[in-house]
Order: C-alpha cells, then sequence, then structure tokens
C-alpha cells in the first residue's frame, strides 16, 4: 500500500471515527447532564513502543486502569485504553450528578463506571467503523485491569512485537459543568490494520 | 436440553430478560417476577418499555435501540444509570416500603443463523454490595478525614517541637536519644546541622554517666534520675567543643506500650540567667566603691570562719578600722575626693594583707579585716603597724597631698568572743579605745573595755527612759559683769536627777548621749528649758538676762539647730542677742567649713556665738577674726593659776587685750577667789563666773539669790 493511499485511508478514518465520537459525545452530555466539549480526536499510526511512551506519564503517575474491548466479525481486534487512578477519577467524577459524593479512590463502583463509559466511547468507535467499512462487526463487553502500569504492562502479550504499527488515537474532552477533562487512548494491532485499511480502500474504491 | 437452560435461567440469582428485534419479551425469568411483581406470562410478546413506560428514552431504552439496531452492546452502571427497572427487594416483614434494588445492567445482542436480532438484558442486583461500599467508603472519608487531622496535627507538633526555645530531648530508658529539636541541636552541637540521634543522655550532661542508663532499668529509677514532677533542676551540660554549660531541666516520661517507655526532657540554656546572677551576687556582696567585700559579706564569711576555726581550734583576728580626719577631707575637697580617699585605702588595706585575709568596708570611712588562722610567725600586732604605716603615708588625691591616719581596734577569737556580731562589736569598741587615746594607733579589746562598754550600754538605756520621764533638769550658773559686778546672765547647765545615783553631772553622760545619737534630742530639750526660763525671767524682771547654751558638736550634723532656734525665738519672743550659744575651742577647729555654714545661719538669726574653754587649743586670735564668734571664755586653767602665778596672768591679760582688739567680748570661768576678781577687774574682762560669784543652781534657787542680793552690785 502506498503512502499516498495510507494518507487517505487514515484521513477517511479519523472523518468517520470523528462522525461515530459525535454520538458518543451526546451520550456522554446525556450521562453526564452537563454539555462536552470534544477536542479534534488525533488518529495516528505509530510503532507501538512509541505509543507507549504517550502513556509514559503513567508511570509516573503510580496506579493505572487499563480497560480492554475486543471487537471480531470481517475484522477483529482490540481497544485498549489507559487511565491513570487520578485521570479516570476525574473523569468519572465529572460525569456523576452534583449531589453525588465525590470519588476519592478506584474501587467496585468507579471500575464499574469506566466500563460503563468506555463501552460508550468504544461502542460509539466500532459503530463509525462497522458504518464506514459497511461491515458487521460483534463488540465484546470490555473488561478492566487495575494496577501498577509497569506490572501490566509486564503482563499483557498485547504490548509484545514493539515495533509493530498500531492505529493510536487520541480522544480529548471537557465536561464543562465540571471542568473535567480526559484522555481516551485507543489502540488496535497490526494485523488488524491490514484489513482496516484494505476496507478503507476498497470502501474508497481506491 | 433447552428446557435444561431454561430451568438455569429460571433457577439464576439474576435478572434475565430476553428481547426479539423488536423489543419484545420472549423471556422474563422467575428472578424478575418476584422483584417486579410482573409475571412472564403478562408481559411476554410485548414491547419491554411499552409495558413499562419509565425506561422510555432511558439509558436502558437506548442500550436495547444500540444491541438491537447498531448491535453494539452495553453496561450500564449503576451510578450512571438514570432510571432503572423497577424490582424491589423482597422483604421479610412488611413494616417498612420495600426498597428498590441497586441495578448493574448489561445488554448483549446476538444473533442466530437465520440473522434474526436478539438482545439479552442481564440485571444484577448490587444493592448489597452497594451498601458495603457505602459503608467501606464512609469509614473510608472519616479515616481520610481522621488521617488529615493526625498529619495536621502532627504538622502542628513538629513545628512547636522544632521551633520551641527551649531544647527537647526524646530518649528511652538506656538513654539513647531517639530524637531533639532545633534548639537542643544548637544548644549542643557546634555544627547545628549534625544530629543528636544516637547520642547517649549522659554524653550531654555531667550530672548522669552510663550506670544511671540500661534497659535493663525500670521506669521509676529513670525518672527517680530526673525532675519529672513538675519542678525544674539545674544541671551542667557539656557541649560538642567541650564547653560546659548550666541549664535547667525538667522532664518526663511518655509510656509508648507496656514495655516500651520514651522520656522527654525540657532544656534551657541559663547561662545568662546565672551570669545575671552572678553579678547581682557580686553586687550584694561587693562594695561598689572600692570593689572590696561589703558588711554583708564580710559577716558572712567571718561567720563561716569561726565555724571552721572552731573545729580546728585556730585563732582569728577582727580589725575594725576608722580613718581619722576623713570627714575634713570630704568637707574641703568634696565627696569625689573622699570617694578616690576610700579607693586608695581600700588599695593599701590590700598590700597590708594576704590573699586569705578578707578586708570589707564597713561603712562610710570604716573598714574591717579578717586575718584567719593567727599564729606566733604573723601576730595581728605586725599587721596592725604596717596599715598604721600605710595609711599615714600621704595620698594623692587628684594631685593634691592628702594626710590622714587611722585607728584599729582589734579583737580576737576564740578569747573576745565566739560570733561574727561579737567580734566585729568588740573590734569596734576597740578602735573607740584607739581613737579616744589619741587616734593612729591600734588597741586590742580588753576586759575594762568591755566593763566600760557595758556600763556605757546602761547609761544609755538610762538616758533614754531619763528623756522619757523627765528626769533632767536645768542649772544657772550666774554671770556678772566685771567692772560693775551686777549680773548679766547666766550660764545653763544641765543635771540628771538619777533614781539610783542621785545627781548626776554632764561629764558622765553627755558623751554616751553623743555617742549614742542621744544628743540631738538632749540639746534641743536643754536650749528650750533655757529658752523659756529666760522668757520667764524676762516677763517677771523686765530686763533680759543673757542666756549662755552649751551645743555639743554633735548637735551641729545638719540644719537642725538653726530651725530649731529660729523657731523658738519666733515662739517666745526673747530678744536674740542676749542668746549665746557656746562651742568648744577644740570642736570649733575641727569642724572647719561645715560649722562655719551653720554659725554664720545662727549668726544670722541675731544670736551670740561663744568660743568656750578658749586657751585649750592652738587657734588662734586671728584665726577666730574669720569666725562669728562674739565671746570667747578664757579656760578656768588660766584663772587658777593667774592670781599667784605671773605668766599665767600675763597670758590671760593678753588673751583680754587681743579679744578687745578684736570688739570681742571676754568671759572668765571658774572664778573662785576674790584676787581672781580683782585681776580681771584691773585687766578690764567683760564677764565672770565662778563658784566665788555663785554656784551653777535650781532655777528657784537663781530667783532667791538674786532676789536677796537684789540689783545690788554682787561683787565689789
Amino acid at each position: 500500500m502506498d503512502a499516498q493511499a495510507q494518507a487517505i485511508s487514515l484521513d477517511v478514518l479519523a472523518e468517520s471515527l470523528n462522525l461515530g465520537l459525535g454520538h458518543v459525545i451526546e451520550e456522554l452530555a446525556e450521562i453526564s447532564n452537563s454539555k462536552i466539549e470534544l477536542h479534534v480526536p488525533e488518529v495516528n499510526m505509530v510503532p507501538k513502543n512509541e505509543a507507549l511512551t504517550f502513556t509514559s506519564m503513567l508511570r509516573s503517575a503510580g496506579k493505572a486502569i487499563f480497560v480492554q474491548q475486543r471487537f471480531s466479525g470481517e475484522i477483529t481486534g482490540e481497544a485498549l485504553l489507559f487511565f491513570s487512578e487520578e485521570e479516570s477519577l476525574n473523569l468519572l467524577n465529572g460525569l456523576l450528578s452534583e449531589n453525588e459524593q465525590s470519588l476519592i479512590e478506584f474501587a467496585a463502583t468507579e471500575e464499574e463506571m469506566l466500563l460503563d463509559l468506555t463501552n460508550v466511547a468504544v461502542s460509539g468507535v466500532i459503530y463509525a467503523l462497522s458504518n464506514l467499512l459497511g461491515i458487521r462487526l460483534n463488540t465484546e463487553l470490555p473488561r478492566c485491569e487495575y494496577g501498577y502500569f509497569d506490572d501490566i504492562c509486564g503482563s499483557t502479550s498485547l504490548l509484545d512485537d514493539a515495533d509493530d504499527m498500531v492505529l493510536f488515537l487520541t480522544i480529548s474532552f471537557t465536561v464543562v459543568k465540571k471542568n473535567s477533562r480526559a484522555q481516551l487512548m485507543f489502540f488496535q494491532p497490526r494485523d488488524t490494520l491490514e484489513k482496516l485499511y484494505d476496507h478503507i480502500q476498497k470502501r474508497l474504491g481506491l | 436440553m433447552g428446557d435444561l437452560y431454561q430451568q438455569i435461567v429460571e433457577l439464576i440469582d439474576t435478572g434475565i430478560i430476553l428481547l426479539d428485534s423488536e423489543g419484545q419479551v420472549i423471556s422474563w425469568n422467575n428472578w424478575m417476577e418476584r422483584h417486579s411483581g410482573i409475571l412472564e406470562a403478562e408481559i411476554r410478546g410485548l414491547n419491554l418499555c411499552n409495558y413499562i413506560p419509565e425506561l422510555k428514552g432511558t439509558r436502558i431504552d437506548k442500550g436495547i435501540y444500540k444491541a438491537l439496531q447498531l448491535n453494539c452492546p452495553s453496561v450500564l452502571s449503576a451510578k450512571l444509570l438514570n432510571v432503572s427497572f423497577p424490582l424491589y427487594k423482597e422483604l421479610i416483614t412488611h413494616t417498612r416500603r420495600p426498597e428498590r434494588i441497586v441495578q448493574s445492567i448489561q445488554i448483549k445482542p446476538f444473533n442466530l443463523d437465520d440473522n434474526s436480532q436478539y438482545c439479552v438484558i442481564s440485571v444484577f442486583d448490587i444493592s448489597s454490595a452497594d451498601m458495603r461500599e457505602k459503608a467501606l467508603r464512609t469509614q473510608s472519608v472519616v479515616l481520610t478525614q481522621l488521617v488529615a487531622n493526625l498529619q495536621e496535627k502532627e504538622h502542628e507538633l513538629s513545628t512547636l517541637f522544632e521551633n520551641t526555645q527551649n531544647g527537647i530531648l526524646i530518649f528511652d530508658r538506656s538513654g539513647l536519644i531517639h530524637s531533639a529539636n532545633r534548639a537542643a541541636r544548637q544548644m549542643y552541637l557546634v555544627d547545628a546541622s549534625a544530629s543528636l540521634q544516637g547520642k547517649n543522655l549522659f554524653e550531654l550532661f555531667d550530672d548522669y554517666n552510663g550506670g544511671h542508663f540500661g534497659k535493663h532499668k525500670s521506669d521509676e529509677q529513670i525518672r527517680a534520675l530526673m525532675p519529672v514532677s513538675g519542678e525544674e533542676r539545674e544541671m551542667t551540660s557539656l557541649r560538642s567543643d567541650g564547653r560546659r554549660f548550666p541549664v535547667s531541666v525538667s522532664a518526663n516520661s511518655i509510656p509508648i506500650n507496656e514495655k516500651e517507655t520514651r522520656f522527654f526532657m525540657f532544656v534551657r540554656d541559663i547561662t545568662e540567667k546565672k551570669r545575671a546572677e552572678e553579678q547581682l551576687n557580686r553586687m550584694a556582696r561587693v562594695d561598689g566603691l572600692t570593689g572590696l567585700s561589703n558588711r554583708f559579706s564580710f559577716t558572712e564569711i567571718l561567720a563561716s570562719t569561726i565555724r571552721s576555726h572552731s573545729r580546728d581550734d585556730h585563732s582569728l583576728s577582727v580589725f575594725f578600722i576608722d580613718l581619722d580626719r576623713f570627714k575634713g577631707v570630704n568637707d574641703n575637697h568634696g565627696h569625689d575626693a573622699g570617694d578616690e580617699l576610700l579607693r586608695q585605702v581600700a588599695e593599701r588595706l590590700r598590700t597590708c594583707c594576704r590573699d586569705s585575709d578578707t578586708i570589707a568596708r564597713w561603712a562610710g570611712d570604716e573598714f574591717v579585716i579578717l586575718l584567719p588562722q593567727q599564729n606566733q610567725s604573723r601576730s595581728s600586732i605586725t599587721v596592725a603597724e604596717k596599715i598604721l604605716l600605710a595609711i599615714a603615708e600621704p595620698f594623692d588625691i587628684f594631685g593634691k597631698q592628702v594626710f590622714i591616719n587611722c585607728s584599729i581596734g582589734i579583737s580576737q577569737f576564740p578569747d573576745d568572743g565566739n560570733s561574727a556580731e561579737r567580734l566585729i562589736f568588740c573590734a569596734d569598741q576597740a578602735m573607740y579605745q584607739a581613737k579616744s587615746d589619741g587616734k593612729g594607733v591600734f588597741r586590742f579589746f580588753t576586759r575594762e573595755m568591755n566593763e566600760r562598754t557595758l556600763a556605757r550600754l546602761k547609761t544609755e538605756n538610762e538616758l533614754r527612759i531619763a528623756l522619757e520621764e523627765n528626769q533632767f533638769e536645768l542649772y544657772f550658773q550666774p554671770q556678772v559683769e566685771v567692772a560693775t559686778g551686777q549680773m548679766k546672765g547666766v550660764e545653763a547647765l544641765i543635771r540628771w536627777n538619777h533614781p539610783q545615783r542621785g545627781m548626776v553631772y554632764p561629764d558622765e553622760f553627755i558623751q554616751v548621749a553623743e555617742e549614742c545619737g542621744l544628743i540631738g534630742q538632749l540639746g534641743d530639750w536643754v536650749i528650750m528649758q533655757a529658752f523659756e526660763t529666760a522668757s520667764r525671767w524676762y516677763k517677771r524682771e523686765g530686763s533680759p538676762l543673757t542666756m549662755s547654751i552649751n551645743i555639743s558638736p554633735k548637735q551641729f550634723v545638719d540644719d537642725g539647730l538653726v530651725y530649731t532656734v529660729r523657731r523658738l525665738l519666733n515662739s517666745v519672743g526673747f530678744p536674740p542677742e542676749q542668746i549665746v550659744l557656746e562651742i568648744t575651742e577644740t570642736h570649733l577647729m575641727a569642724g572647719e567649713g561645715h560649722y562655719l555654714r551653720l554659725l554664720n545661719a545662727l549668726k544670722l538669726l541675731g544670736i551670740k556665738i561663744a568660743i568656750d574653754d578658749f586657751g585649750k587649743g592652738y587657734s588662734s586670735l586671728a584665726y577666730l577674726r574669720k569666725l562669728p564668734v562674739d565671746i570667747i571664755k578664757i579656760d578656768r586653767y588660766f584663772l587658777q593659776g593667774a592670781a599667784s602665778n605671773n605668766a599665767d596672768a600675763k597670758i590671760v591679760s593678753a588673751i583680754i587685750d587681743l579679744a578687745h582688739a578684736l570688739d570681742l567680748e571676754v568671759v572668765a570661768e571658774g572664778i573662785e577667789h576674790l584676787s581672781q576678781m580683782e585681776l580681771l577687774r584691773f585687766k578690764h574682762c567683760d564677764h565672770a563666773q565662778g563658784y566665788f560669784i555663785g554656784k551653777p543652781m535650781s532655777i528657784e534657787d537663781l530667783v532667791g539669790w538674786y532676789g536677796s542680793i537684789g540689783n545690788k552690785p554682787l561683787v565689789q
């Protein structure tokens, strides 16, 4: 696949993801009962290890939360989201209604909320993808893991083969009412990436 | 197999709802029936959100849509669920309203081979988990708050610990220091950034050693080492550079648990306080002018030396030294010169003594010396002679040579007494004896002195009583005009009608009265009585009587005499020129400047001043010109020999001539024979008195005597 085709594919992907995220934002606004400001998402194809450098801040933040959500169908892949504990609590507190007590530590309730939130975001993205590609994708429910960044990274095969290219999607949004900001990072392993491009190019008739 | 799954779905403790692509209920399990009260038979085949309208537009509704239409699953967390299924807890009792179940919901799409879309909704009851979590969260909040409070408290305490001015040391039973605040580090360490942690308490305090501490020691043993009941104890501390400094310490224990106790010690550096105390103490013990010990300190040292000498069978001497003619230096050269002289005297006394001797300034120009451990090789006589010689040497006071002497009284322990007060008293008495023996000498205290002293003390007491009980009486000796023989006046003479001893003459008590300070009172009484008598006489006889009153030099100490005379003159209305105050020549010469001022003040009142006992001293008539004197009284000594001794007669003649040349009146005393009277008349003496003319007599006798003689010339 030539570079130009790849660049076009990436633009198309970003655009369709952007559209899909519009629905996600709507849903989050409804949940939080607050306006949500979406920052223009960044879509990059980067080697895994480079993607991981984005997560370096998580290393210094101590405890981290990983949320994994698989999808299958004509393309199989998984989304992996990283949050620092502080960031996740900040995000969740932003979504809580005014009369709820603030969350100060990550526990079962927070985990369930984060799964809910991740599912909204990932489902939105997957839906946007399947719409773009005109294919049917089955999404599984997300799973969550909580612990020290290095421990989790060390035990996840997903992060093997550091040179593999991944789709790295950064979604930043602000819950206006609470002025809390969050960043979701999404990546997808290389093997499915090729298929993804194929589908995009077929769809675009390239 | 289908039945089996159906049974499992019915048995499972979770709500299971199966919807078809239209959202119509295919399955509604037993759990849902129990908690919603809606039977499967009722709801099957109906659209779920239509049957339960409160779900419309909710996240559940949207989740169903996403599953059936978009093939997307949903996880609806209880916290973010705006509306849940109307499910309630099954209560054992019916006493309260059933509570809505806290729900966590999953909606999963699935399709079968025929592409027909379904979704399954799982409803989990997380009420109890939620309750537990809420409780845990509440606990967590409380704990977080508690930790925050503790941290705040700890911060406050550690700030206090670090910033307090007192040093704080925390240590265990073995004396090992666990922590020390900044003040303690600054106090004990040359490098205050170093640590005291790990050092032992006994390294910092002279009062402790390693044996005082140890793990095997009980708390009580450790507490017994230090002031733990709120009081403070002074101790000596040791700095890391080896310097010792005084501290004030208070301490207490902090029980950690049954086995372990910590102790803390507040340490205050009291170097400055001690220095101030020392200075105060020094000031309280040292005479500021001379740097010698003061009276208080000397008495204390003497008392302690007496105690140690009593044990060791040693003897000691006490010197009481009074400077002769010091007052003259003060009067003539000023107080600064007097002070300088005292400083130089102190210095000379130091050179005459050993370091082991104690020299002190007792008062004014009085010094005392303690010579401890007297023995044959160093007698107090040697020291006394050395002092007399040293003081007799001229002093250079601000460029002027000043000559003084001193009189020394010496008492000895154990012979003269065994208390500090007694020995000082005896030395003082001996000093008086030295003074009366001619000054510039030393005298040892003797038994006779003691007896004299006792007698004097007795007289002193009796004088006080006599003043209170009015035992005194004035006698009057007539004075006549030599030329006419007519009485012109009297000399008032005091007598004491002692209840046991009968009539006592002034030479037996005036000196005691002067020494014990009663002379002022007695002198005032004499002046008052004399004025009253003169005033009565004047009223009765119509002509004034010259009243001569003897004045003690001790009455010349201040303006009191001038005040008394002025007051009496004003109150009795007597002509002041008829009052003659007599002062002895010797005293007048000794008094110098001070007397001159007072005499002038008296002269201004209009009274006359007479020099008594003239000829006894060494004053010249030329000197008398400078003094405000009106009359001189020739001493009786010259008159006694004048009639028979040509030389005395010439002296008397010369005195009269010269006095007249100076416009002074002359009174001759002690006239006992006619021949003396004739000589005086021949020499043109102004007035005379004596037994030949009339003895001293009471006022009643004087009135009788005057009446019988009348205004006739008394002596012809």
